[in-house]
């Protein structure tokens, strides 16, 4: 039980390291799931390839898709995020559709009757009513994200998996208690983040007051 | 006299769908005047939904062109075209996520006015609709009943002033009552905006009630077209005739405005039974629409609802108000209330019937009497009497 107290700063330090890994993470893939889907709810035919596409990626063992992206991006930071990305694209891309796809038709065709653009449509009419359905996969994806990321470890991207192999490499128990606590505090704040963001925004559609 | 361009002009529309067996719409011409409102009547798959969403291209035509006030509608983008036609739908379609205001000021917002113009035009719009500006700017859509709703979508797509204003079956999915309110509100609205509207139903009473013309569509195709009156008393087919039910006479004297059977008011002097009538003027001040308890949320109506009971068409269920308020006066009991206006024919029938074919008198908005009508003279055009086509008239002099 000293391992703690006398290494606070290490775990400190990798704690930090896992939660800027997942974020980094989660940042990118929202980034790219968010067009990738907007395209994809417009092509229905599309969107079936695209999607089977995703749940492809998404079946690869994770450790494979490392072993896969090393050659590529070499061992690190990089590999990590990329391969964290990749993974994570099916649940955002499938929410992404879904949100988007699930807005009211007969609000649509008012905004598109109305004259406003294919941009504006989106903009201020499919995009922000799609928000409670497109920030749910995102929960869901941060929290397999931040689960995953304790892989990291495995190619030397850090983050407290680092904690994990050691503990089971040197047969150290508190370490490896360390490292899952802190993966699944971790993994709860961030789920209960998102999920407050999730509330605000059906309220902001609904127009009720914060729940 | 220079002829005025008219509004609408369709030139054998068409459009058929891929993979249809049929086209949806077949060779359609049609030629709207401004400031008429004609009603596109027909059951599902007529064509008349198609035939409407082709004015403002969200279906574009397969064949034939359609002229906008002179202009081939394909002449400009079809979204600079529709910021320019109102479009209201069955199901509103109103933006949950923003206010009853934001909603309303969507189209003058992308033509670029300025805060203080859109303001103003949301609240002008609203007190229109009878929905009282400082109560409703800042709600949301989900805190409005169903026909509070469509009053809004009815703002918003008046909101830029367009010319021309579509409305696909705006009142279908409202319950009966709240559909005559706002059929009331809407011919009231057009007497003071006087827009082109083309309205798209299956319920021939709304349409007869509505439309200064009717267009019946049939399989794709205009089956006729003309005033309520022509269709009902000169059917070209025999599909209008039974849809119209133009063999039904008391269809036919419902359409008939009163004002068509009603002999000059005689005097201030005039004996008994009419003046105890023309003292139940206030009592239907109110207007055409038989209101019933519409219930507040509709937030209806000026104060003058205080003595607003029914139209005289609602029979003589409720003469007890009239008759109290004429005991005082100690005139004859059980006289008919009296008729406003705007009242058909058959409404003047019911009201004769129900006062025992006492003459009835006839009032204008302000419960001023203006006419009287017989027994005698309702009889003569019931029985099939000739009718001059002068057109309806609906707005109060």
């Amino acid at each position: 039980m000293t391992y703690l107290a006398e290494n606070w700063d290490t775990v400190l330090q990798l704690t930090w390291e896992h939660i800027y890994l997942a974020g980094v993470a989660l940042l990118v893939s929202v980034a790219v799931a968010l067009p990738v889907g907007a395209v994809l709810a417009r092509f229905e035919r599309l969107a079936t390839v695209g999607l089977g596409l995703l749940s492809v990626i998404y079946t690869i063992p994770s450790m494979a898709l490392f072993a896969l992206l090393i050659p590529v991006t070499g061992l690190g930071f990089k590999t990590a995020a990329a391969a964290l990305v990749a993974y994570s694209q099916f649940i955002l891309v499938r929410n992404t559709v879904a949100g988007l796809r699930g807005v009211d038709p007969a609000i649509l065709e008012a905004a598109a009757g109305m004259g406003m653009s294919g941009w504006q449509l989106f903009r201020d009419v499919r995009l922000p009513l799609a928000m409670p359905v497109i920030l749910a996969g995102v929960r869901v994806a941060s929290v397999s994200i931040i689960g995953l990321a304790s892989l990291a470890a495995w190619i030397n991207a850090g983050g407290l998996g680092v904690l994990l192999f050691q503990g089971l490499y040197q047969d150290h128990a508190v370490k490896i208690w360390t490292g899952t606590v802190l993966i699944g505090l971790v993994a709860i704040g961030m789920s209960r983040l998102i999920e407050r963001l999730e509330r605000r925004a059906r309220a902001w559609l609904d127009g009720v007051e914060r729940p | 006299m220079t002829r005025v361009e008219p509004a609408i002009v369709l030139d054998r529309v068409s459009k058929v769908f891929p993979g249809a067996t049929r086209p949806a719409v077949s060779e359609c011409s049609l030629t709207v005047e401004t400031g008429e409102l004609v009603v596109l009547l027909g059951s599902s798959g007529s064509g008349k939904t198609t035939l409407l969403k082709m004015i403002n291209r969200l279906v574009e035509p397969t064949a034939g062109t359609i002229y906008i006030n002179g202009q081939d509608s394909r002449s400009v983008s079809a979204i600079e075209l529709r910021r320019h036609i109102g479009y209201v739908i069955q199901q509103v379609g109103l933006f949950p996520h923003q206010t009853v205001a934001e909603n309303i000021a969507t189209v003058p917002r992308i033509l670029g006015w300025d805060r203080r113009r859109i303001e103003e035009r949301v609240d002008s719009l609203l007190a229109l609709m009878q929905l009282p500006p400082e109560q409703f700017r800042h709600r949301r859509p989900r805190q409005l009943s169903g026909g509070q709703q469509q009053r809004v979508g009815i703002a918003r797509a008046l909101a830029a002033d367009p010319p021309i204003l579509l409305m696909d079956e705006p009142f279908g999915a409202l319950d009966t009552i709240t559909r005559k309110v706002l059929q009331d509100e809407l011919l009231r609205i057009q007497s003071q905006v006087k827009k082109t509207i083309i309205f798209v139903t299956h319920d021939v009473e709304e349409a007869l009630k509505l439309a200064d013309r009717i267009v019946v569509m049939k399989d794709g195709r205009i089956e006729q077209s003309g005033t309520p009156i022509e269709l009902l008393h000169r059917p070209a087919t025999p599909f209008v005739r039974r849809l119209l039910g133009a063999d039904d006479l008391l269809q036919r004297l419902s359409v008939l405005p009163v004002s068509r059977v009603m002999r000059p008011w005689p005097g201030a002097t005039a004996p008994g039974p009419v003046e105890v009538a023309a003292t139940g003027a206030e009592a239907a001040t109110a207007g055409a629409a038989e209101e019933a308890a519409a219930g507040a949320a509709e937030a209806l109506a000026p104060a003058a609802a205080a003595g607003r009971a029914r139209g005289a068409a609602a029979g003589a269920a409720d003469r007890s108000a009239v008759v109290g308020g004429n005991a005082a006066a100690g005139k004859l009991a059980g006289a008919p209330p009296a008729l406003p206006q705007t009242a058909s024919v058959r409404d003047a029938l019911a009201a004769l019937l129900s006062g025992d074919l006492r003459p009835v008198a006839v009032v204008n908005g302000s419960g001023e009497p203006v006419g009287l009508v017989r027994w005698e003279d309702v009889r003569a055009v019931a029985g099939g009497g000739p009718v001059t086509d002068e057109g309806r008239t609906r707005d109060a002099p």
